[in-house]
């Protein structure tokens, strides 16, 4: 089998041959008479019209040849298609494509073959037309032209074919398409008839087709719709090219449908072409809407409401009955005529348009703006209440309800008011707040006020009383609860709060007290009682009950303890304590005082007896029995004294009396009495004789150690003792009777002795040096205390001396005052150094100042470097003036007090680090979360500069690292400062801090021990301590604190 | 009694401290923003336009010179502040010499008579040497620097007790007027204002200072015939009293 062999468009060729439908078509005349004309003018028994599809050749028309197809592999015309012209095999056995065909080698034994290819318009071959012989044979050139001819015919007439069959697919689907159409389609002749109508006329209609086609349109339109129809129709015949119009035809059942036409008639026939629509649904549908607006209208006219709508500028469109027979005016009045606002009153327009502005922030005009603002911004209805004024001028109040009216685009179009007369209401409203005043009348008289509170809406409503008592002015209910809260006294207020929690817990009613704070610091005493309510479902949805102003009764009951405790009090200061003892219940009562003195708890009386006797002085015991049986048995006021023995083991001394109480028939009961702690008074007594004891012993001593003389109030000599004796070198008797402070000290009888007479004559001591001279003329130096005694007037009626001989210390002191003097005068020295040096370095420093300052202002324009090192030299200049008053304050350390300031350390290690460390070849951290606080800043700066400072100086490395940290402690500030140079020996350590003179290598280390000390000095005087962490080689670590 | 006094004492002691601590952070710490003065005024130089008005140059000199004055005044301090610290190695001097030597590195001793008396029998002594040189110095300089004549006379007068040698120093110089003679060993004094004569006042407080601790004396007194007179006492044993 020989492969196939394709055209190269083989694949668009089978779609063009498809598009002719011509594959399996019935035979035809037209192609026949063709084969027919061809076998004959070839001479040969077949002719064929082959066209080849993918698989096979098919015969369109065949003479001479049963078959109807064959296998296209095996077909001739595969390769007559190939060419343009006529292909022609003369003799199949002898040509190697055809030897082997089972249509050479067996039936119907082809030998001879030509084929004309059949072109299409589009350069496509369809197949041929061929002619087929059992001879071997050869066409003439004109037979081979009236092959061609004859297969030009062929592609003719598949192409006309091809047309008819486009036709009539279009025509089918028009007609489907009008078929199937819901809309009348038709066609109406010139002379008015129908010419065709399609099934939708049936449809909508009810006529079969048959029943129009032919029949003039008029006959079916209704009579009324004739003339505008011929109208229309006349139109067409002026030129218009579509007409639409409405009118009502004739169904077969009778009635009428309203169709809605589309008319063009065809340029050249005149015929029209007609589509009506069926628009009867429409219609209804409008209607209906009409009537249910008529029936919407009724309803509201026959309402209590009153209905305005109004355009978008207030001019009343719509009035409805209810606003006729509220306000007296009828429609026709106020339509198109008048805006609402002839109903209302001008002061209340002005005030809703006040209250407007306020709500909305913005300007709101007295106008018809009031009454729709709110419904057009916010977009919802507005309700308010107001007056209507009526025609007759009487009014009535009104609930007036704004709704913004839209359109279907959402824009405002008008409004619409709905009114409703409420002066029922309002009359109710009326009659409850008068019934409210009566109820608060009532309870301004109980002094009671009515509250309620609910817990969804978080409302609190108070009765006017409530008010009163809590003088406040009536408030919205927003603001009423913070203004309860606001009074309460703020230690009352968490009661307030439990008590709410519990009642919703438990239900139950409750009872407090709690104090409110009226202003100018009044405090009233409120009693509160109060109950849950509930909804109908038994919840609980609220609080409700009264306050009363209890302020007078909590007064008066204060009063009552103020005077219960003023007795306990009392006696308790006068350390009484009363007491009652019943005979025949064996029962003791004792007041508080009592107790005190006893220093015991409150007692039960049956406990009390028995702690009482617990308590007596053992000693005392059997004593005070007996006394008390008498009192009992004779009636005889009772006088006692005893001990009580407390816990401690001290004694308390007491005294107590009592009085037999006796009943109406003079029978004894009981014993009263009270008791009073004599302890004081008897330990003084004691004390007294003590001390009259111990006088003498002092006097005695006294005699031995001092220089006693006791003179009259003149002065004279009354009595010496042996060391006055002694010291003066004179005898007894040579002095007594002698005047004191003559011949004695005679050169100091001048204002000295006048001064001591004044002070101890006027019954004051007097004390002092004085010196003295001895019998032999030297002198001696006392220091005399003089008393006066004075007598029962209050004059001094005799003098005691004590003196010591001071002699020897006077001599000391003279050395003392020159170390003193010393000192002082040391003190003036440093003092005025440490001016003159911080003075004298100040002047040229100032001077420095303001020469750069006349330097710059001479310069203005000065190159901006040479400006920013002047800025810099006078910073230095502050810095230096600033460390000049700080060492000068520091010379001062422990003569002169360094004020305190706030200082932040993290800045004063910042300065001190930018001051004195190189920035170059050194690395410093200051760590976090150094305090800032009170101390004398000049010396913590001098800490820190001078432990900075020698680690800088004594840096061994390229990089010096200096580390500043900071810890809290919890009574001291610790800081510390570390650094990588050479470190300290630990030997070194203690040395380090010791002024400069123990310091080896004075050279080297010199300025570190003074600044070490001067370190250590002021951190010892702050209370704090410094120590050192280092070896040698590794770095020191200087830690210190100072107190918080 | 005794326990008063020894408070006092040591009250006293803790004031001297004071003091020294006092000169100490005076000349150190204040040294510090005292070199950056110093260093900023140089920059300012080096930046500033020679061509700049004449006020400019002439506000800019005096300003040099005060800073000037102040690293003297702070150098005068620091050398106060280091009198008992510093330079207290004993070796053997003779006193001539350095007297000599001291004229020597004068600079304006072209026009001035220099009268040494020498009444020494023990020219070399070991003591602080470095001290009495420093007193020497500051004296001799003193007799000339303040002296305003053309021609100027100083009297250079060595004497010795047992116990020490007496220097006197006396020049025909303005002297110092009786009132304020009293202050002239205060640091920083200057008799005239010290625009008069570039001075900071601290020789004869560094001297003083240095007496006090060799346990030495120095006085004043107005020459008959116009001019000072210093004299000074040299302890031949010294005790520092620091």
């Amino acid at each position: 089998m020989k492969k196939p062999i394709l055209p190269l468009n083989e694949s668009e060729r089978l779609i063009a041959l498809e598009s002719y439908s011509i594959m399996d078509s019935l035979p035809e005349k037209e192609y026949d008479s063709i084969t027919q004309l061809a076998s004959f003018i070839c001479g040969t028994p077949i002719a064929l019209i082959s066209l080849l599809d993918e698989n096979r050749q098919w015969f369109k028309s065949s003479v001479g040849l049963g078959a109807s197809e064959t296998p296209r592999e095996l077909s001739f015309c595969q390769y007559a298609i190939m060419g343009e012209e006529v292909y022609e095999v003369n003799n199949a056995l002898e040509n190697e494509l055809f030897a082997d065909n089972p249509l050479v080698t067996g039936s119907p034994d082809i030998r001879f073959y030509a084929g004309a290819p059949l072109h299409d318009g589009n350069g496509f071959t369809l197949g041929t037309l061929c002619v087929i012989d059992t001879e071997p044979k050869e066409l003439t050139d004109d037979q081979k032209n009236a092959l061609q001819l004859l297969a030009y015919q062929v592609v003719l007439l598949l192409d006309l074919r091809k047309k008819n069959v486009e036709l009539k697919t279009t025509q089918l689907e028009f007609q489907n398409f009008i078929e199937l159409s819901k809309d009348l389609v038709c066609i109406a002749n010139v002379d008015a008839t129908f010419h065709k109508v399609n099934p939708a006329f049936t449809t909508v209609l009810g006529y079969a087709k048959e029943e129009l086609e032919g029949k003039p349109f008029v006959d079916f339109i209704h009579a009324d719709d004739l003339d505008k129809t011929y109208k229309e129709v006349e139109k067409l015949a002026k030129g218009e090219l579509t007409v639409s119009f409405e009118n009502r035809y004739r169904c077969k059942n009778g009635e009428y449908v309203l169709l809605n036409w589309n008319v063009s008639p065809h340029p050249e026939t005149g015929n029209l072409y007609c589509i009506a629509r069926d628009t009867t649904f429409e219609k209804k549908q409008e209607e209906i809407l009409i009537n249910t607006t008529n029936e919407l209208k009724a309803i509201l006219n026959a309402s209590d409401f009153s209905i305005i709508a109004t355009e978008l500028d207030g001019t009343i469109k719509q009035f409805n009955r209810g606003a006729e027979k509220m306000t007296g005016y009828t429609a026709e009045e106020l339509v198109g005529l008048s805006s609402p606002a002839i109903l209302h009153s001008i002061d209340e327009i002005v005030k809703r348009s006040q209250e407007l502005t306020k709500e909305l922030g913005e300007e709101i005009e007295p106008g018809f703006d009031a009454f729709v603002v709110k419904a057009h911004k916010l977009n919802v209805p507005d309700s308010n209440e107001w007056t209507y004024i009526r025609k007759d001028a009487t009014t009535f109040p009104v609930k007036l309800t704004v709704t913004a009216i839209k359109n279907r685009d959402g824009e405002v179009s008008g409004y619409l008011g709905i009114g409703k007369d409420i002066s029922q209401e309002k009359e109710i409203e009326l009659n409850l707040i008068n019934s409210n005043t009566l109820l608060d009348e009532s309870q301004k008289i109980a002094k009671i006020g009515s509250w309620r509170f609910e817990f969804k809406s978080n409302r609190l409503t108070w009765s006017q009383h409530h008010y009163t008592i809590f003088e406040l002015e009536n408030l919205p209910l927003q603001e009423l609860n913070s203004a309860f809260r606001d009074r309460i006294h703020p230690d009352d207020i968490t009661i307030l709060d439990k008590i709410g929690d519990e009642v919703v817990k438990t239900g139950s009613d409750f009872k407090i007290n709690y104090r409110i704070i009226l202003p100018g610091n009044r405090i009233k005493e409120i009693l509160e009682i109060g109950q849950p309510y509930r909804n109908s479902r038994r919840e609980i949805i609220g609080i409700k009950g009264t306050v009363q102003d209890v302020t007078d009764e909590k007064i008066a009951e204060q009063n009552l303890i103020n005077s219960k405790k003023l007795l306990d009090e009392s006696q308790s200061i006068a350390k009484i304590g009363s007491w009652k003892y019943d005979l025949a219940a064996d029962f003791l009562v004792w007041s508080k005082g009592h107790y005190q003195i006893f220093e015991m708890e409150e007692l039960p009386s049956e406990q009390l007896l028995n702690a009482f006797r617990n308590r007596i002085h053992f000693e005392d015991v059997s004593v005070l029995d007996e006394l008390m049986t008498k009192t009992l048995t004779t009636g005889t006021d009772l006088t006692y004294r005893y001990r009580i023995l407390l816990p401690d083991g001290s004694i308390k001394y007491l005294i107590g009396i009592g009085q037999a109480i006796k009943n109406s028939r003079g029978e004894i009961t009981g014993i009263q009495g009270t008791v009073q702690d004599i302890t004081e008074k008897t330990l003084a007594e004691q004390i007294i004789f003590e001390k009259a004891k111990e006088i003498n012993d002092v006097r005695a001593a006294l005699d031995e150690s001092s220089i006693v003389t006791i003179t009259d109030e003149e002065g004279v000599i009354l009595f010496v003792n042996d060391k006055f004796c002694s010291i003066t070198q004179y005898k007894k008797e040579e002095l007594i009777g002698q005047f004191h402070y003559l011949g004695n000290h005679s050169d100091m009888i001048t204002k000295f002795v006048e001064n001591i007479f004044a002070t101890i004559s006027d019954g004051k001591i007097w004390k002092g040096e004085i010196r003295n001279k001895r019998k032999d003329g030297t002198y001696y130096w006392v220091y005399s205390t003089i008393v006066p005694f004075l007598n029962k007037e209050g004059k001094p009626y005799q003098y005691v001396a004590i003196s010591q001989d001071i002699t020897e210390q006077k001599q000391d002191q003279k050395s003392l005052n020159n170390a003193l003097f010393d000192l002082e005068r040391k003190n003036k020295e440093l003092d005025q150094f440490a001016y003159i040096v911080s003075h004298d370095l100040k002047a040229p420093l100032r001077a420095i100042n303001n020469l750069s300052e006349w330097i710059v202002e001479d310069m203005p324009d000065m190159p901006e470097e040479v400006n920013s090192n002047f800025d810099l030299l006078r910073g230095r200049i502050q810095r230096m003036e600033n460390l000049i008053n700080g060492v000068l304050d520091y010379s001062r350390i422990g003569r002169t007090k360094i004020e305190k300031e706030t200082s932040d350390v993290k800045v004063m290690l910042d300065q001190i680090v930018e001051m004195i460390v190189p920035t170059s070849g050194f690395e410093v951290f200051i760590g976090e979360g150094f305090p800032v606080f009170d101390t004398e800043r000049i010396l913590l700066q001098q800490v820190f500069s001078n432990i900075i400072s020698n680690a800088v100086k004594y840096s061994d490395k390229p990089i010096g690292k200096i580390e500043c940290l900071y810890e809290s402690l919890p009574d001291f500030h610790q800081f510390s400062i570390k650094d990588n140079g050479p470190g300290i020996a630990e030997e070194y350590h203690e040395r380090v801090f010791q002024v400069f003179q123990t310091i080896e290598a004075r050279d080297k280390k010199e300025s570190t021990g003074v600044g070490l000390s001067i370190v250590k000095k002021i951190i010892e005087e702050k209370g704090g301590s410094i120590r050192i962490e280092s070896e040698e080689d590794k770095g020191a670590n200087f830690i210190f604190t100072i107190p918080k | 009694m005794e326990e008063i006094e020894r408070n006092y004492k040591k009250e006293l002691e803790v004031l001297k401290q004071e003091y020294e601590d006092f000169v100490y952070i005076v000349s150190h710490d204040i040294k510090t923003p005292m070199r950056a003065i110093s260093n900023i005024a140089t920059w300012i130089e080096d930046d500033l336009d020679p061509s700049v008005g004449g006020d400019i140059i002439s506000n800019f000199n005096l300003l040099k010179n005060r800073v000037g004055r102040l690293e003297s005044m702070m150098n005068g301090l620091l050398e106060l502040s280091r009198v008992n610290r510093v330079e207290l190695e004993f070796y053997e001097i003779n006193i001539p010499k350095i007297i000599s030597e001291s004229i020597e590195t004068l600079e304006d001793k072209e026009n001035v008579d220099f009268l040494v008396i020498n009444n020494l029998s023990n020219e070399n002594v070991d003591t602080l040497g470095k001290k009495l040189t420093r007193v020497l110095n500051h004296l001799i300089t003193n007799a000339v620097r303040f002296n305003n004549k053309e021609k100027k006379e100083v009297v250079i007068e060595l004497n010795e007790t047992a116990e020490a040698y007496e220097i006197k120093i006396s020049d025909d110089g303005p002297g110092v007027p009786e009132a304020v003679k009293d202050k002239i060993f205060s640091i920083f004094y200057t008799v005239n204002s010290k625009d008069v004569v570039d001075s900071t006042g601290a020789g004869l407080a560094i001297s003083s200072k240095i007496l006090q601790v060799v346990g030495g004396s120095i006085k004043y007194e107005t020459r008959d015939t116009g001019g000072s007179i210093f004299t000074f006492n040299w302890p031949k044993t010294i005790t520092l009293k620091i």
